[in-house]
């Protein structure tokens, strides 16, 4: 009879580096037993048959998302390797027998080495917001001595490019950080002289409606869209000139002309074949040229070629400037966080929709609307100690696809809608908030909290004009 | 300049002293007997046959157009051609102006190697073709119109050249004869010159096409002896054109589609007033060239491929018989008699040969100047076509010799070496098959 494995337990190895041996989904955040002191690196031992159970407990314990856990070595049990794959290769650090294992000794002396050499400032505030959760990023490639953003294909990331963000993911096509996002944060980083382009990967194309580069693409019969076509070649026959696709002259098993009832015995000399066509088993129709049809698998609009959004892709690496000031800590201040979505200051969230309102074209194609809430929150009043992220915010920090703010006792949404959806998206917004409002009475029963406002920016209207609207 | 006086004074004798009938007809027996029935006395029974029946053609031609509008049956309208990409433009805009909408435009590119592929591709996208295929293997004008027709969806099918534009109502006029007479199973339309005014030798011809297809064709229609529905714009009957097999090697498809139609028992129509504008050579050289070819088609198609229409045909026709029968005549056998014409005259007036000239000359002339009334009579363009009247001094040496020489050379050598296969008209592939199997 063996005994029951531990949810979790600490064990030492050869370098006397205390590992956390995780044993089932364990929530590293709220097990009050564990500090971020008590251990120096993490090793995923779940053997769950589900695989999500597996990916959750990964997840709970990343580097990059557990605050106890930040930047610390992290491997995974090599009996999930072949299971959970390439994933997980980005994942974690590596993969080892168990934790006294001899290669995760030495790859955790080695990111530790690193981490010493340039000069790693390991202690950080918690995560609230998307540019924090970059720079974090940023940070945690430093630590392994990424300097590249790798710039391969990666399954799972919307814009299909650059392994750095998969980190960023929770489940495939959920990622947290907007394509517009990214854009704004590699520009931020060219401007401060943190990255530098090395070198172009590609231009890929983008669906026009969410920027995702998961596109399907489909050759379709011009005349009523199927893609049900089939190919074949062309035959002309040199004595009659007939010309007609191959399946007209088939006649049992030769090939045998329609018009003159000759049979076609040698190619070149009683006949060639010059061309192909396309047939559409739907409707019948011949041709030259199909068409091109594309559907985005995300949101499954579909487009055509000539509608999707062309982007470089491009690889960029730190400058030493950046790897010192990722290192240190020290981007936070130097980096302006308006572009993020997630929560931020109220001058961002203002600056932002002055941002936004500078590129009209692009707001013709997506409207911005505002909801406003009038919180009461007696933690805002009298926070913990050391409390520098006011509860409520964490507590919202689900909430990554909108970007907002909380000023006073006025808490701000905002959120890019496309025209036509307007209405649609206000109601599913408020819903959202709502429950997270909801959810978070149940553990502060004080609070109270009431929407006041909801607005849409239109390109004519003057963005001083709404933003005193809207704080009004 | 005393040589001038006694030059006048000549034809001046030749006109009084010495003119007589006697003296006519044995002297310029060519001109009055074999061409002056053909050429003139035919136009002046078109003439009039137009301005007895016209209420009745009107009226007829009114019932068939309600007729045909309310069905509005599918066209296929097929340009087959090679490098033909800048032209294509011009014509599918003018098809956009058609009275007529409901067609479909196939374009077949036969193995361009300009940019009509191109062209062709960005005019399916804008909508101005419906169907574009593009063979990449040259196999000839013939190849190309088959496999356009074989993808046509029509109930009638449209042949056009891609250098050709069409009048607003031509596709309209010429689908009417398939109203007036069910049995009419091709129609010819009329093929006039678009570039008449580029210089000499492109007024020349537009003054012969003006004469030799509008009121020409309208001659051999009347008789029932039509032979042949213009390649440049030309409407057949779907399936008939499908029972026929479509089109065989060329050069002459036109010609050979239209015999293959009248054996098949079908009739054939000419639509005078259905206009296809078409550019013609511009130079005398490319022209000689162009008929030559034109000459040997006849020779190979009329005189060889299709001499059972003459009395072995298992669909007999005296009129197909007989429309086989004056293309050859004139086209080939007078033109041999007229050289030995020419020498004859010759040699009974070697005295005054130059006066005999001047003399024919005067004569052709009014033969052509009543031509050219019955033209202006018929056209439906009358001013613009008036300057080409100026021309008519030339008419002559243009088509008395210039012509009848190019069809000499082109009969002479089809007949004896049967130089058609060789032309590069058509690709070696296709010619060399032809010629083994003595098609």
């Amino acid at each position: 009879m063996t005994a029951l494995r531990k949810p979790y337990e600490i064990v030492s190895n050869v370098n006397q580096r205390r590992i956390l041996v995780i044993n089932d989904v364990v929530d590293v955040e709220k097990e009050e037993d564990l500090q971020f002191e008590d251990f120096d690196a993490i090793f995923i031992n779940t053997i769950d048959s589900v695989l999500d159970s597996v990916m959750h407990a990964i997840r709970m314990a990343s580097p990059l998302q557990s605050e106890k856990c930040r930047f610390k070595p992290c491997f995974v049990t090599r009996r999930l390797k072949s299971w959970i794959g390439y994933t997980t290769d980005i994942l974690v650090d590596g993969y080892g027998s168990d934790p006294q294992d001899a290669l995760v000794a030495q790859t955790i002396e080695e990111i530790y080495a690193n981490m010493m050499r340039c000069n790693f400032f390991l202690g950080t505030d918690p995560v609230v917001t998307h540019a924090e959760e970059v720079y974090r990023l940023c940070r945690y490639a430093i630590s392994r001595g990424q300097y590249t953003f790798s710039s391969q294909p990666t399954p799972g990331l919307n814009s299909g490019y650059m392994a750095l963000y998969f980190n960023t993911l929770w489940n495939q096509e959920h990622e947290r950080l907007q394509f517009k996002e990214r854009e704004y944060f590699h520009q931020q980083l060219l401007e401060m002289g943190y990255i530098r382009k090395k070198r172009f990967i590609d231009k890929i194309h983008l669906c026009p409606n969410c920027n995702r580069s998961h596109l399907l693409f489909f050759e379709t019969c011009p005349k009523c869209g199927s893609s049900d076509i089939k190919q074949e070649d062309v035959i002309h026959h040199f004595r009659c000139a007939h010309v007609a696709p191959e399946s007209a002259y088939e006649w049992d098993g030769e090939l045998k002309c329609p018009k003159c009832k000759h049979k076609l015995l040698h190619i070149g000399v009683d006949y060639d074949k010059p061309s192909a066509v396309n047939t559409c088993n739907q409707c019948g129709e011949s041709f030259m040229y199909s068409n091109m049809r594309v559907q985005c698998a995300v949101c499954r609009r579909p487009t055509t070629p000539d509608k999707l959004i062309p982007l470089d892709v491009e690889e960029y690496e730190f400058t030493p400037d950046g790897i010192r000031a990722f290192a240190n800590n020290d981007v936070v201040m130097t980096i302006s966080q308006v572009g993020f979505f997630g929560h931020s200051s109220m001058r961002d969230f203002e600056d932002y929709l002055r941002q936004a309102m500078r590129n009209t074209e692009e707001l013709e194609k997506e409207f911005i609307v505002v909801m406003r809430y009038h919180v009461y929150d007696p933690n805002l009043l009298a926070p913990k100690f050391g409390e520098t992220v006011p509860r409520l915010v964490r507590r919202l920090r689900r909430l990554y696809n909108y970007k907002s703010a909380l000023h006073g006792n006025d808490y701000y949404f905002l959120c890019r809608v496309n025209p036509g959806e307007v209405s649609v998206k206000q109601a599913e917004m408020d819903f959202e908030i709502r429950s997270e409002f909801d959810d978070y009475v149940t553990r502060c029963p004080d609070f109270q909290y009431d929407l006041v406002s909801t607005s849409v920016l239109h390109p004519a209207e003057d963005v001083e004009t709404f933003i005193n609207r809207i704080s009004d | 300049m005393d040589y001038v006086f006694a030059f006048i004074d000549g034809v001046v004798a030749c006109f009084t002293a010495n003119l007589s009938w006697h003296y006519l007809s044995t002297t310029f027996w060519f001109l009055i007997f074999i061409e002056f029935p053909r050429y003139c006395v035919l136009d002046l029974i078109v003439l009039l046959r137009q301005g007895l029946t016209w209420r009745k053609r009107g009226e007829r031609a009114a019932l068939a157009r309600r007729q045909l509008f309310a069905e509005k049956p599918l066209i296929t309208i097929l340009v087959p051609g090679k490098n033909e990409g800048l032209n294509i433009y011009q014509l599918v805009k003018s098809l956009r102006e058609q009275t007529y909408h409901n067609f479909e435009i196939i374009v077949v590119d036969d193995g361009s190697d300009d940019a009509t592929p191109l062209i062709c591709k960005d005019l399916v996208n804008h909508g101005y073709i419906t169907k574009y295929f593009r063979l990449v293997e040259r196999g000839g004008k013939a190849s190309a119109a088959n496999y356009g027709a074989y993808h046509a969806s029509g109930k009638y099918i449209v042949h056009l050249d891609a250098d050709s534009s069409l009048d607003r109502d031509a596709i309209e006029k010429i689908l009417l004869p398939f109203y007036i007479d069910p049995k009419v199973k091709g129609v010819g339309g009329c093929v006039k010159v678009r570039n008449q005014d580029r210089n000499m030798c492109t007024a020349m011809q537009a003054l012969e096409y003006c004469k030799t297809i509008q009121i020409g064709r309208m001659g051999t229609d009347l008789l029932g002896i039509y032979h042949i529905i213009s390649g440049a714009f030309g409407a057949f009957d779907a399936q008939a054109l499908r029972d026929v097999g479509y089109w065989d090697i060329g050069p002459g498809l036109d010609g050979d589609i239209t015999q293959k139609l009248r054996k098949a028992g079908y009739k054939v129509k000419f639509a005078y007033d259905a206009i296809c504008m078409t550019n013609v050579p511009e130079k005398w050289y490319a022209l000689y060239k162009q008929r030559k070819r034109w000459s040997k088609s006849l020779v190979r198609f009329r005189i060889r491929k299709h001499r059972d229409i003459l009395w072995s045909d298992r669909n007999f026709n005296f009129l197909n018989a007989i429309s086989n029968l004056e293309n050859i005549a004139y086209d080939l056998v007078f033109n041999y008699i007229w050289i030995w014409y020419i020498i004859d005259l010759f040699m009974a007036n070697t005295d005054r040969v130059f006066e005999i000239f001047v003399v024919a000359w005067i004569i052709r002339l009014a033969f052509a100047m009543m031509s050219f009334f019955c033209m202006q009579c018929i056209t439906e363009r009358p001013r613009q076509e008036r300057h080409l009247g100026a021309y008519l001094l030339f008419h002559t040496f243009y088509t008395g010799y210039f012509l009848r020489i190019a069809r000499l050379v082109g009969h002479t050598q089809e007949l004896l070496l049967r130089t058609s296969y060789k032309d590069k008209w058509n690709p070696r592939k296709t010619s060399e098959v032809a010629q083994i199997e003595g098609l």
